[in-house]
C-alpha cells in the first residue's frame, strides 16, 4: 500500500518530469521558429524582393548594457523551409538575385565580449543592405553568439554550415575559432575576417585582418622611447604554448631591433582568471622596469591599473588597443599611456573611422560600444563586400578566395595601414602598428604606421 | 631576495580576500559539517545587488554595504531551510552545490551576463584605490585593501570571541559535535543552525563585496573562481578556527607570488596560482587533522540496491526494442532542422560521461566534482593516438585508458579522505585542470588542441556530412549502450558487489578479503575509463580535443544532473545524456529570450530542481521511483529464529 | 601440527597505556576457545590484532603457523580467516544471498574487466558464489531468507546471517565478537547449538569473545580470561569459572 508521503513523492515526480518535458519541448519549438533553415540556392527571390520582415533588421537594444547579447537578426525568409540534409553542407555558389548567406560568431556575452565588434558588422551590413545589397544581392548575416563556449560555438558553426552559408565572415570568437579550423578545410569553407590567434590564422581558408601578435613593433616601440631604459612585457598566456613561446620571441626581437634588451625575467606570462596584479607591478617597479608593453584583456587592464595606482608605479606604457575600450575604466593615471594598434584610433581617425562611428551611433543609439573592436568588426564586413562586388556575377567560393587574394593592399584605407599576406597560401597578416598617446582621455596620434616581418608565429 | 619579499609582502591584502571569503565557509562548517560550496555565489548575488543601488557618498555606500550583507543574511537562512530536512553532511554539501547553480544562474538572469556593464560598490569610495600605505617601498596598501583587512581580521576576532563566550557561540560547538545530545540537553537544534548559516551567509555576502571592487567591473565568473583559494584557507583554519583561517588565506596570498615568480623561469608554467591553491587543499586535507564528529559517518550517498535484470522474454524484447530505437533515431533525424544528428551524437557522449558518474558515485559511493577533467584526458589521449595512426575506435580505448590513469590519480588520496573531503579536492582539481593542464604541451600539444579525425566510414566531407554524422550517431550510440550493459554487468559481478559492500561498512567488506583500497581504485579507474572514452567521443564529434568543453561547471553540471536522475540508475544515464544535449542547445536567432538569459535561466532552473530533489529524494527520481515499487511490493515475512 | 591459530605474546600500546600487555593463546583446529574478560580489560583490542584492524607493538600472530603479523587485513582471509562483528556489519541495499556472494566471492577470480565485458569467466564466478552461497544457506537453514533484504532482519537472524556470510569463506578459523549479544536466552540456546554444530561438521578453530556465560560454559573448550591487558587465568571452562583470581576481578576483591 502506497502511504500518502509516497504518493506525495510520486506527485512531485511526475510534476518534475512533466516540467522538463515541457521546457524542453518549448526549447525545441522555440528553435525552429525563428531561426532560419533556409537553403539560399533553393529558393527563387525576384530580384530586388525584399521579404517583410525585417531587411536585416537591426534589434538596437541587442548588446545594451544589462541584457546579455542577443544575437542577431536575420530576416526570417518565407517559410523557413529546413535545409534539406547531404549536398547543403555549404553554399558553394549563389544564384541570381539570390541573398548571400554569410555566417558569423561573436562573443558577446561573459567575461571578455566583443559586442562592439558585433555592432560594427551589423551597422555595415545593414547600411550595405539599405542601398540595395551587392550587385542586387541582399546579404543575410547569421550571427550567433557563442558566449565564449567552445561547445556551443562549434554547434553554432555547424548550424551555419547546415543553413548553406557561403560564406563565414566578421568572427571575433576567441574559444570557438580554434575548433572550427578542421570543418573549414573539409568544406572549403572561406572566412573573411577573424581575430586571428593560433591554427585559424595559418589557414588557407581564413583570412584574418587583425591579429593578437603585437610583440615586435610594441617591443619596438617602446624600445625607442627614449625615457625607457629598462623595459618589461605583460601578456596574457594562450592555451597553445606555441603561440606563447612565439609571442615572447616576437617581443624580444622587437625590443632589440629598437635598441635595448627585454631579458627573459622581465616577460611576465598572465592567465586571463589573474586575480591580482599586484605581483606583477611589485616585480617591475623593484626591478627597476621604467617602461613595460602590455597585450592584455579589458578585465586585465582594468585589475592592472588598480595595482599600478596602488603602488604609485607610473613607468611608461605601451598598451595594446584594447586599453581605449570602453570597458576599461580611465581615470587620471590612464593619461599619458601609449597605445599601438593596427587600427586607427576611433577619437582621432580620419573620415572612415568617423563614418563606422556615426552609422554605428545612430544604429545603436546610448548603447552604441564604439571602440578597437567595433572599428574591426566593421572593417571584416567591408572588405567583404568589396571583394563580393569585385566577384560581379560569379559568385563561388572559388572565386571569393581568388579575389581575395588580389584584394588591393589599401583595401583597409583609413583603418588599417597597407596589409599584406605572406608568401605561400597560408594567410599571415603582416602587423603594422601606430602609436597614439591618450591625451586628456582621448588617444592623439603620436607615431605612424610601422610594420614587422612575419617571422614570429613559426 | 628583497623582490621575493616583497612579493610576499604585497600578497598580504590578496590573502586578506582568500582569508574573508572562508570565513563563511567556517563559519557554516563549524555549526552543521556541512561544506558551503555557494559561498562565493552568495558573494556574487551581494556585490551585485550592492551595485544595484548605485555609486553615491559614504551614506550610500555604507547603506549599500548593509543591505548587501543582509541579502547574504536571507540567503543564508533560506539556504538553512533547505539543508535542514536532508540526512547526512555529504548530501547537504550537494544541496549546496545546487544553490551554488541557482545563485550564478540568478544573477546571469537579472543582472545579464555581460561583463563590465556594473560597477562594484567600493566602500572606501573611488578614491578608495589610491595609496593609503607604503612601508619601505615594498609593502603598499589602498584604502580599500586596507578596510578589507581590518575587516577581516575584526571579523575574525570577533567571531572567535563570539563562539567561544556567548552562549549561542557554546551552543554551536555542542550542536557541531552532537547534535542529538546537544537536543536532549534543550538547545534548540534548529535554531542554531540558522544563526549559524545566517552569519555565514552574511559574512559570505560582506566578503563579497568588500573583494569585488578590487577585481575591477562586475562579472559573474571572478569571485566564483576564487572558490579554490577560499577553500585552501579553510582548510588550513582545519575548518573550525576563524583566527586560523585568516593566517591560512593571508599565508596563501604570500605564497602564490613567490611560487609564480620562482616557477616562471619554467617558462611560463600556467595556472600556477591555483596550482598553489590545489596543492596547499591537497595538503591540508591529507595532513591537517579537523574536528569532527567522528562517530558519525559522513558516508557517501545512501546505496542504491540493485534491481535484477529482467529476464527471458521481457530481456530480449526490451533489448530490441533498444536496438531498434538506435538504429532509428539517427536515420530519422537526420541532419538539417531543429535537431540533428550532432545532438544525438552529444546525447550518447553526454549520456557515457553521466553513466561514468553513476559508476563513480552510484556504485563506488565517491562524490566527484571533476569528472569532465577525466573527459577532457579521454579526449587529448584519443588526440594523441589518432597522431600515432591508430584506428578510431582504439583510439578511443587507449583515451580512456589514459583518463582512467589520472581517475586512479585522483582516486590515491581518495582513499584516506572521506567523500565530503573528496568531493572538495576533486572541485579544487577542476579548477586547476582548467588553468593548468589543458595548456600542458605533452597532453594538449603545443597548440593547445589536438585534432581529432573521424573514422573513415563516418567522415563529413562535403556531400557526406548528413551519412557520416549519421553513421557517428550509430557508433557513439553503439558505445553508450554498450557501456550501459557493461556497467550493469560490473555491478552484478564481483567488483560491483565488493564495490556496493564497500559503501555499507569498510571492515566488513575487508574481512571479505577484498583490499579496500585496491576496490576503491578499480572502481574509480572504471569511472575514468567511461569519462575518457565520452570525452574521446566527443572529440570525435567537434573534430578537435580542447580544454573548452570541458570546465568546471560542466562538471558540476554533470553531478547535478546524474544526482537529479538517481546515481545508482544506469538507464537514468540517457536521461543525464538527454539533458545536457538540451541545455547546451542553441538558441539561434532571438525568442524574446537572450541567450545569457536562457543559459543562466537553465543553470537556475537545474539548481532549484538539485535541490528540490535532494531534499525529497536523495537518491533521486530513480531512487523514488525504485522505491515506490519496492514499498508496493508485498513485505518479506518476518520470521522468528 | 601446527595450530590453527597462535598469539604469542601480543602486546600493543597506545601512547602511555599499555591495553595488551603479553597476551599467548593457543586454538587449534576443532576446538572453541572463548576470551572473556571484565570491560576494558584489552579482549576487543587482542581481537583486532587477530584480525588485522589493529597493529600490535610486539608479539606475533600466527596462522597455520604462518606468520601473518605484518599482513592486512584482507589478506589474512586469504589464508583462512573470518570474523563476525559486534554490530552486525551486513551489506545493506543487498539480499541475504547477495551477502553471502560478496564472501563467496573470496573464491572466485573475476575481474573488472571479465565482468564488464561478460566474458566466459564471469558466468562460471557467479555461478560457483552462488551455489556456494545457498549450501550455506542450507546448512544453517536460512534458505527461505535468501532474497530478503537484509536491512529487514531482526537482529537474531541478521547474527545468523553474517555467521553465513563468515562461513563462506570457507574459514579454518573463525572469529566471533560477542555473537550472542542482543539475542533473547531462546535464541542464545539455539544459536549455541548452531556454532556446536558448525564446531563438529566443518572441524574450525573457533575464537569467540564473549560476556555471557550462558555461551562460553557449554561451548568452549577452553577458556582465557583477560584483565588489565593481561592473561589472568587460562584453562577448561569450570576450572576458570573457580579461580579465585577470576571471581576476584569479575566480583571484587570481598567476595573471594
Amino acid at each position: 500500500m502506497l502511504s500518502s508521503r509516497d504518493r506525495w513523492l510520486a506527485g512531485l515526480f511526475a510534476l518534475q518530469l512533466v516540467a522538463v518535458l515541457a521546457f524542453g519541448v518549448a526549447l525545441v519549438h522555440g528553435i525552429g521558429d525563428q531561426h532560419q533553415t533556409v537553403t539560399a540556392t533553393q529558393t527563387l527571390l525576384p530580384q530586388g524582393s525584399v521579404p517583410q520582415a525585417g531587411v536585416a533588421t537591426v534589434a538596437p537594444s541587442t548588446a545594451a548594457a544589462g541584457t546579455s547579447g542577443k544575437s542577431t537578426t536575420t530576416s526570417t525568409t518565407q517559410g523557413g523551409q529546413a535545409a534539406t540534409g547531404a549536398g547543403t553542407t555549404g553554399t558553394a555558389s549563389v544564384a541570381k538575385g539570390q541573398p548571400i548567406k554569410i555566417g558569423s560568431i561573436v562573443s558577446q556575452t561573459g567575461a571578455i565580449n566583443f559586442v562592439a565588434s558585433a555592432q560594427g558588422t551589423k551597422a555595415y551590413i545593414d547600411r550595405v543592405n539599405a542601398a540595395g545589397g551587392v550587385n542586387g544581392h541582399r546579404i543575410d548575416l547569421d550571427l550567433r553568439d557563442d558566449q565564449l563556449d567552445a561547445t556551443r560555438g562549434a554547434q553554432q558553426a555547424r548550424q551555419l554550415i547546415a543553413e548553406g552559408v557561403f560564406a563565414f565572415a566578421a568572427w571575433n570568437a576567441p574559444q570557438t575559432e580554434g575548433a572550427i579550423v578542421p570543418l573549414l578545410e573539409q568544406n572549403k569553407l572561406p572566412l573573411i575576417g577573424n581575430y586571428g590567434v593560433g591554427d585559424e590564422y595559418h589557414s588557407r581558408w581564413s583570412y584574418p585582418f587583425q591579429s593578437h601578435h603585437f610583440g615586435f613593433e610594441m617591443g619596438r616601440f617602446l624600445a625607442q622611447e627614449s625615457s625607457v631604459k629598462h623595459p618589461g612585457v605583460i601578456f596574457t598566456s594562450n592555451s597553445a604554448a606555441k603561440v606563447n613561446a612565439a609571442q615572447v620571441r616576437a617581443f624580444t626581437a622587437g625590443v632589440k631591433a629598437g635598441g635595448k634588451t627585454l631579458s627573459s625575467g622581465d616577460i611576465v606570462q598572465v592567465d586571463v582568471t589573474k586575480v591580482s596584479y599586484d605581483d606583477v607591478v611589485t616585480q617591475f617597479r623593484l626591478g627597476g622596469v621604467d617602461g613595460i608593453a602590455t597585450l592584455i584583456d579589458q578585465t586585465a587592464y582594468n585589475r592592472l591599473q588598480q595595482s599600478m595606482d596602488r603602488q604609485g608605479y607610473k613607468p611608461t606604457h605601451v598598451a595594446d588597443p584594447l586599453f581605449t575600450d570602453p570597458n576599461v575604466t580611465q581615470s587620471s593615471t590612464t593619461e599619458g599611456t601609449l597605445v599601438a594598434s593596427d587600427f586607427a584610433a576611433t577619437d582621432s581617425g580620419g573620415a572612415e573611422v568617423q563614418e563606422y562611428a556615426t552609422a554605428v551611433r545612430k544604429a545603436y543609439g546610448s548603447s552604441a560600444q564604439i571602440s578597437y573592436l567595433g572599428e574591426a568588426g566593421w572593417l571584416d564586413a567591408k572588405i567583404l563586400v568589396e571583394a563580393l562586388r569585385r566577384m560581379g556575377d560569379d559568385l563561388t567560393r572559388a572565386n571569393l578566395l581568388k579575389t581575395m587574394d588580389s584584394l588591393p593592399a589599401d583595401i583597409g584605407k583609413g583603418f588599417t595601414a597597407p596589409m599584406h599576406f605572406g608568401p605561400g597560401t597560408n594567410h599571415d597578416l603582416n602587423r603594422c602598428l601606430a602609436l597614439t598617446k591618450v591625451t586628456k582621455g582621448k588617444a592623439q596620434p603620436y607615431k605612424g604606421f610601422a610594420c614587422d616581418d612575419l617571422s614570429f608565429d613559426r | 631576495m628583497k623582490v621575493y619579499i616583497a612579493l610576499a609582502l604585497g600578497g598580504i591584502p590578496l590573502g586578506a580576500m582568500y582569508a574573508l571569503q572562508a570565513l563563511g565557509i567556517v563559519i557554516v562548517y563549524k555549526t552543521s559539517k556541512v561544506f558551503n560550496f555557494a559561498s562565493g555565489a552568495i558573494g556574487l548575488v551581494c556585490a551585485y545587488f550592492a551595485s544595484s543601488l548605485g555609486p553615491g557618498g559614504w551614506f550610500t555606500r555604507i547603506l549599500a554595504v548593509l543591505a548587501a550583507t543582509l541579502v547574504g543574511l536571507v540567503v543564508g537562512v533560506l539556504m538553512e531551510l533547505t539543508v535542514r530536512p536532508v540526512k547526512g553532511a555529504l548530501t547537504g554539501t550537494i544541496v549546496t552545490l545546487g544553490w551554488l547553480l541557482t545563485l550564478t544562474g540568478f544573477v546571469g538572469f537579472v543582472y545579464g551576463t555581460q561583463a563590465a556593464t556594473h560597477e562594484p560598490v567600493q566602500l572606501a569610495g573611488l578614491d578608495g584605490n589610491r595609496q593609503a600605505f607604503n612601508l619601505f617601498d615594498v609593502l603598499q596598501f589602498s584604502w580599500q585593501q586596507l578596510l578589507l583587512l581590518g575587516i577581516a581580521g575584526a571579523l575574525a576576532a570577533g567571531l572567535a570571541a563570539f563562539f567561544r563566550l556567548t552562549d549561542l557561540g557554546t551552543a554551536t560547538r555542542a550542536v557541531s559535535e552532537a547534535p542529538d545530545a546537544a537536543r536532549l540537553l534543550g538547545i534548540a537544534v534548529d535554531r542554531v543552525n540558522l544563526v549559524a548559516w545566517g552569519l555565514g551567509g552574511a559574512v559570505s555576502g560582506l566578503a563579497g563585496v568588500l573583494v569585488a571592487p578590487l577585481l575591477g567591473p562586475l562579472d559573474n565568473t571572478s569571485l566564483i573562481i576564487l572558490t579554490v583559494q577560499a577553500l585552501a584557507a579553510a582548510l588550513v583554519g582545519r575548518l573550525s578556527s576563524l583566527p586560523l583561517t585568516v593566517a591560512g588565506g593571508i599565508a596563501l596570498g604570500m605564497l602564490q607570488p613567490v611560487i609564480h615568480r620562482a616557477l616562471h623561469s619554467f617558462d611560463g608554467v600556467k595556472g600556477t596560482d591555483e596550482l598553489t591553491a590545489f596543492a596547499v587543499v591537497l595538503i591540508a586535507l591529507l595532513f591537517f587533522k579537523r574536528s569532527g564528529r567522528k562517530d558519525v559517518v559522513s558516508g557517501g550517498l545512501t546505496p542504491v540496491p540493485i534491481r535484477p535484470l529482467p529476464r527471458g522474454g521481457v530481456a530480449i524484447a526490451s533489448f530490441l526494442g533498444i536496438a531498434v530505437a538506435a538504429l532509428a533515431v539517427p536515420s530519422l533525424v537526420g541532419d538539417a532542422g531543429k535537431l540533428t544528428n550532432y545532438n544525438v551524437s552529444q546525447v550518447a557522449v553526454w549520456g557515457t560521461a553521466t553513466l561514468s558518474l553513476v559508476l563513480l558515485v552510484g556504485v563506488v559511493g565517491q562524490v566527484s566534482v571533476c569528472q569532465a577533467v577525466f573527459m577532457g584526458c579521454g579526449a587529448f589521449g584519443a588526440g594523441i593516438a589518432l597522431s600515432h595512426d591508430v584506428p578510431f575506435v582504439l583510439a578511443l580505448a587507449l583515451g580512456g585508458l589514459l583518463a582512467a590513469g589520472v581517475a586512479a590519480l585522483v582516486g590515491l588520496p581518495a582513499i584516506r579522505l572521506e567523500p565530503l573531503e573528496l568531493a572538495i579536492a576533486t572541485l579544487s582539481l577542476s579548477f586547476t585542470a582548467d588553468r593548468f593542464l589543458y595548456s600542458w604541451p605533452p597532453l594538449a600539444g603545443e597548440n593547445g588542441r589536438r585534432e581529432i579525425a573521424r573514422p573513415g566510414f563516418a567522415n563529413v566531407d562535403p556531400g557526406h556530412v548528413g551519412d557520416g554524422n549519421r553513421a557517428y550517431a550509430w557508433l557513439v550510440l553503439g558505445i553508450f549502450i554498450a557501456a550501459c550493459f557493461a556497467v550493469a554487468s560490473l555491478r552484478r559481478g564481483r567488483t560491483g558487489a565488493a564495490l556496493t559492500a564497500l559503501r555499507s561498512s569498510e571492515p566488513a567488506t575487508a574481512a571479505m578479503g577484498f583490499s579496500v583500497t585496491s576496490v576503491k581504485l578499480r572502481g574509480f579507474a572504471a569511472s575514468g575509463f567511461l569519462a575518457g572514452v565520452a570525452g574521446a567521443m566527443y572529440g570525435g564529434l567537434i573534430q578537435s580535443a580542447t580544454g573548452a568543453p570541458f570546465d568546471f561547471s560542466r562538471s558540476i553540471t554533470l553531478l547535478a544532473y546524474a544526482v537529479i536522475i538517481g546515481v545508482g540508475s544506469v538507464p537514468g544515464a540517457f536521461f543525464g545524456g538527454l539533458l545536457v544535449t538540451l541545455t547546451t542547445l542553441d538558441f539561434g536567432a532571438t525568442n524574446g529570450v537572450a541567450n545569457g538569459h536562457f543559459v543562466s535561466l537553465t543553470t537556475m532552473v537545474t539548481g532549484l530542481f538539485l535541490i528540490g530533489v535532494l531534499m525529497a529524494s536523495p537518491d533521486g527520481i530513480a531512487g523514488a521511483i525504485g522505491r515506490l515499487q519496492r514499498d508496493s511490493a508485498p513485505e518479506a515475512e518476518a520470521v522468528l529464529v | 601440527m601446527s595450530a590453527a591459530l597462535e598469539l604469542r605474546d601480543i602486546g600493543v600500546q597506545f601512547g602511555q597505556f599499555q591495553a595488551v600487555d603479553g597476551v599467548s593463546l593457543t586454538v587449534n583446529a576443532g576446538e572453541v576457545v572463548g576470551l572473556i574478560g571484565p570491560n576494558g580489560a584489552g579482549k576487543t583490542v587482542t581481537f583486532n590484532v587477530v584480525t588485522g584492524l589493529q597493529p600490535s607493538t610486539r608479539g606475533q600472530v600466527l596462522l597455520g603457523g604462518q606468520d601473518v603479523t605484518r599482513l592486512a587485513a584482507h589478506s589474512r582471509t586469504a589464508l583462512g580467516l573470518a570474523r563476525t562483528f559486534q554490530v552486525v556489519q551486513l551489506f545493506a541495499g543487498m539480499t541475504v544471498l547477495e551477502n553471502l556472494m560478496v564472501a563467496a566471492h573470496r573464491h572466485t577470480h573475476a575481474g573488472v574487466v571479465v565482468d564488464a565485458l561478460r566474458l566466459p569467466g564471469r558466468r562460471r564466478a557467479l555461478r560457483s558464489a552462488e551455489e556456494r552461497s545457498r549450501a550455506v544457506l542450507a546448512f544453517l537453514d536460512l534458505s527461505h531468507l535468501a532474497d530478503v533484504e537484509v536491512t529487514t532482519l531482526p537482529v537474531g537472524q541478521a547474527r545468523l546471517v553474517e555467521l553465513a556470510r563468515a562461513l563462506c569463506l570457507t574459514p579454518k578459523v573463525l572469529l566471533l565478537d560477542e555473537p550472542a549479544s542482543g539475542l533473547d536466552p531462546a535464541e542464545t540456546a539455539d544459536f549455541v547449538a548452531l556454532l556446536a554444530h558448525v564446531r563438529s561438521t566443518l572441524g574450525c578453530a573457533m575464537l569467540l569473545v564473549e560476556h555471557d556465560m550462558g555461551v562460553v560454559m557449554p561451548l568452549c573448550d577452553h577458556v582465557v580470561v583477560m584483565d588489565f591487558g593481561k592473561v589472568l587465568a587460562s584453562g577448561p571452562p569450570l576450572d576458570v569459572r573457580d579461580d579465585p583470581a577470576v571471581r576476584a576481578a569479575y566480583l571484587g576483591d570481598e567476595v573471594a
